[in-house]
């Protein structure tokens, strides 16, 4: 269950992209927080690393967004995908 | 699993560190070395500790967060002003890398083709049984991944103890170009400015480069200033487009190896309308060609005359023709060179290095902002980038390559062998004066049966995985499951695709597992400590060369002795007894690393690499060297070498001055070098040219983000990038399985039509990262006459449908 706080970079004032804002109130997980020219602080509370990327997926493809940047994360565990290549598994 | 108290915690904390980068008006913060950390959350048994990434040549400093002996968060470091904060997708990660299922945990030995579990000292005994049965068919490979003591270490253990040079690491395929261009234009290596170049230029080239994937932190740093207002021109000279492309203002899109040309048209037209800056070649440079037999990095000296006269036929319509780039672009570009009013960075990485002419178009685009003057000033600067963490500190600098000792010394002469003897307190004449094998024909040699002439026949390998990063892997590393008599050592932390050849295969501690120093791109020497153990009985790789040494000491190795008979690695207490460092349960009773960098620290003076004490690091987030102690005991470091404004080595009363160069005048080099066309080139047999390169989610050869779950979701598999109409012409469908195939080999990938990069039609791109896909059996392993730097950015392949070829022919 990852928490990531992450800083939204936008091509103008923060105030100036009323959709990208609409957008991250609608979604459970984040949490907004400062804001400062064009640069929004969030915190994202997922259920799962998963969940935790198709938000950033779509943070990123939020028009007006030109940079997703990491200032913390946190983790308990990887839930590393099964891999049933040979090169794996050769011990 | 989090507690909920603990979820709380860290997500204030979270919100807390996002918060603070948004301030200062929008823009990054501006930060100190020795800056605390202290709104990172603390208590219920968390605690913070300062590390380089472990990834890329960047060096951005991450804050560990450990707990229960557990790394359990990751948070950009502000106090790094690399980074200032900020983190990419695999640094963000960072962390997880640690706890991959498979990690290796105990020593195996494979027996009758099966691998069983040993103990460490019979695995010890075994390497040291081999090396002392023929010591000078025994190689060491490591890679930009060493620490810079693992580096030294292995360095001393080899061409001091052994008198075996055959020691060379993997970043000869990364930045072995990058290295010799350096030396040919400036007598010593490295670059010159800093990362400050990229907050402070107007034009940013980017040649063959591209970091907004490779190196995103560092490219951030300058779209941030675009999202603050501030104009940066960025113009993309590539082979494909690639997302640095999204971001230019121009894309230049040139033809394999046409860098060559528009570099020297670029020159030509500085020439020929007179605005080159004659003021700064006339007091800081002198012109150098190519000898005309046995070609050196030395050179000749020409006249400015005969330079003008060499590059007079590199005109723009003649540049066009070899590169691709139209006419009125190359004039474009010499008139930003031309203009003294703008500052201009070039940046380049594997584009330039990887690369049959590494060298000459190294040292032309050194030539390139020597001859316009653009050089010297923050945001004036030609800069390469490396790809991992500690290709600059280990191998540049520790020097640990065929031919290198550390300081910058050369094991072929003379006196720099008897300076290092002379450190090493080694008898005179201990090392060895014949350069060792460099990393292809190290290969070619272990793979070469014995009777055949190959003599390298153990073979130990540390922190790289050559099984599928070198070129043309049938020839250089497939062949030797038939050879009995060869003998592969791997340490690893994950099974890798050279561990599958291996005879024994040693467990690794990683990263915060030990103590560690890296030096990143910009000459910032970073350390750490160890934070958590590793699993099982994983060890560190520096302990693994030291047991192996003080085995041969045990043994009789006259070499694992100094001039007093004391072990070469000896460590003392206070009282001046010996601690046993060659016992893992002793290793960590000091700091083996503390008193392996400083003895190391005694060769940088040599080529003006000062570094501080040990101690200055551990207080710092890393310093650029050199690093010199000044009047009040403070240690300052240095942002831009060769310019008196900051560098302390400058000569009184000179603005600038390049105090190793080559022809001991205080001068850099600017070089002619013809262009020559690629050594193969596509034909009617393999039509295209095949690229390789990296993607964003994965390091390297992805043995750490493959194990991460959400990297590996965001990019699971290699793929063949193709041009649609390519793709249409061949009847060839958007995510359809083909073989690409070259002379040497094959491998079936996805097609991927205008996917992230998007090659132009007579071009494909595969990156390297899939261990299941192997591209490497298909590139070329001629590599550049003086780096020894083989190309993987070109060679002629074909794409063929699977449907087209029978079974027979696919398995062969």
């Amino acid at each position: 269950m990852p928490i990531s706080g992450l800083v939204i970079t936008f091509d103008s004032a923060v105030h100036d992209q009323p959709e990208a804002i609409e957008f991250l109130r609608h979604v459970s997980e984040i949490e907004m927080g400062q804001a400062a020219g064009n640069k929004l602080a969030i915190v994202i509370e997922s259920k799962s690393k998963r969940r935790d990327q198709e938000i950033w997926n779509a943070i990123r493809a939020l028009t007006g967004v030109i940079d997703l940047a990491v200032a913390l994360v946190a983790f308990d565990e990887d839930n590393e995908l099964e891999n049933n290549n040979p090169i794996r598994n050769q011990t | 699993m989090m507690d909920s108290k603990r979820r709380r915690f860290l997500k204030s904390a979270a919100m807390a560190a996002a918060g603070s980068l948004v301030t200062s008006n929008g823009s990054l913060p501006i930060v100190h070395a020795d800056q605390a950390v202290d709104d990172l959350p603390t208590g219920d048994g968390l605690v913070w500790n300062k590390a380089p990434c472990r990834f890329c040549g960047t060096g951005c400093h991450v804050q560990v967060g450990v707990e229960a002996g557990r790394v359990v968060a990751i948070a950009g470091d502000k106090a790094a002003d690399v980074n200032k904060g900020l983190l990419c997708v695999k640094g963000y990660h960072v962390g997880g890398i640690l706890y991959g299922k498979d990690r290796l945990t105990k020593p195996l030995l494979r027996k009758q083709g099966k691998l069983t579990e040993i103990g460490w000292d019979e695995a010890i005994e075994i390497i040291a049984q081999r090396i002392l049965d023929s010591p000078e068919t025994f190689a060491f490979y490591g890679s930009g991944q060493w620490t810079i003591p693992e580096g030294y270490a292995a360095q001393k253990f080899m061409k001091g103890g052994l008198g075996n040079n055959h020691i060379d690491p993997n970043a000869r395929l990364c930045m072995a170009s990058a290295v010799t261009g350096f030396i040919a234009t400036y007598g010593v290596d490295e670059p010159a400015g800093c990362y400050q170049d990229l907050d402070e230029c107007d034009i940013l080239i980017t040649w063959g480069n591209n970091p907004a994937e490779m190196h995103p932190v560092l490219f951030s740093r300058v779209t941030d200033r675009r999202s603050r207002g501030e104009q940066v021109t960025i113009i993309d000279i590539g082979t494909r487009r690639t997302r640095t492309t999204d971001a230019a203002n121009e894309y230049l899109e040139m033809k394999p190896h046409g860098d060559v040309a528009i570099a020297l048209g670029i020159m030509h037209l500085l020439i020929e309308n007179d605005n080159y800056d004659k003021s700064f070649v006339e007091k800081h440079c002198n012109f150098r060609g190519a000898e005309a037999v046995k070609p050196t990095l030395q050179g000749e000296q020409i006249s400015e005359t005969e330079f003008r006269k060499r590059i007079a036929k590199y005109t723009p319509g003649h540049v066009e023709q070899l590169s691709g780039i139209p006419a009125d672009k190359i004039r474009m570009l010499a008139d930003l060179f031309g203009n003294p009013g703008i500052r201009i960075t070039s940046l380049w990485c594997m584009g330039m290095n990887q690369h049959t002419m590494g060298t000459a178009i190294n040292s032309l685009v050194h030539g390139v902002h020597l001859l316009s003057g653009h050089f010297g000033r923050p945001g004036d600067a030609p800069t390469s980038l490396t790809g991992q963490p500690s290709a600059c500190g280990t191998v540049r600098e520790v020097g640990t390559l065929a031919h290198a000792l550390p300081g910058g010394r050369l094991v072929a002469k003379p006196e720099h062998r008897q300076q290092c003897e002379g450190y090493w307190n080694l008898k005179p004449g201990s090392i060895n004066e014949t350069p060792g094998y460099h990393t292809v024909k190290m290969f070619e040699q272990f793979t070469k049966p014995t009777s055949e002439g190959g003599d390298i026949t153990t073979l130990f390998v540390q922190v790289t995985n050559p099984g599928q990063t070198l070129p043309n892997l049938n020839a250089l590393f497939n062949d030797k499951k038939n050879l009995e008599d060869k003998f592969l050592i791997v340490s690893e932390v994950y099974p890798t695709a050279t561990t599958q050849l291996a005879d024994l295969i040693l467990p690794a501690a990683m990263w915060v597992e030990k103590n560690g120093v890296f030096g990143n791109s910009e000459r910032r020497t970073q350390q750490w400590f160890k934070m958590v153990d590793p699993p099982g009985e994983a060890r560190d790789d520096c302990w693994m060369t030291i047991a192996v040494a003080h085995k041969l000491f045990e043994m009789g190795h006259e070499g694992m002795r100094d001039q007093d008979g004391e072990f070469i690695f000896a460590v003392k207490d206070d009282e001046g007894n010996e601690i046993p460092i060659w016992e893992f349960e002793h290793y960590y009773d000091t700091n083996v690393d503390k008193h392996l960098f400083e003895e190391y620290r005694q060769f940088t003076t040599m080529k003006h690499k000062n570094l501080a004490p040990y101690d200055e690091y551990v207080k710092a987030r890393g310093l650029r060297w050199p690093v010199v102690e000044q009047d009040d005991g403070s240690w300052r470091e240095t942002r831009f070498r060769f310019a008196a404004f900051d560098d302390p080595f400058v000569s009184e009363g000179q603005d600038f001055d390049f105090y190793h160069s080559s022809t001991e005048d205080g001068r850099a080099q600017i070089w002619f070098h013809d262009y020559a066309p690629p050594p193969e080139q596509p034909d009617d047999e393999f039509p295209y040219w095949l690229c390789t390169g990296r993607v964003l989610e994965h390091w390297h050869t992805g043995t750490m983000t493959r194990r991460l779950a959400p990297l590996n979701r965001a990019m699971p598999t290699a793929y063949v990038e193709m041009h649609a109409d390519d793709a249409k012409a061949a009847n060839i469908r958007q995510g359809e399985t083909v073989l690409i195939e070259s002379r040497r080999g094959s491998c079936e990938l996805p097609v991927w039509i205008d996917g992230r990069g998007r090659p132009p039609r007579g071009t494909i791109f595969v990156p390297f990262f899939d261990e299941t896909k192997l591209i490497n059996r298909c590139t070329l392993e001629l590599h550049d006459p003086f780096s020894k730097q083989p190309d993987y950015k070109k060679c002629a392949a074909r794409v063929v449908k699977m449907a087209a070829k029978s079974v027979a022919e696919v398995q062969q």
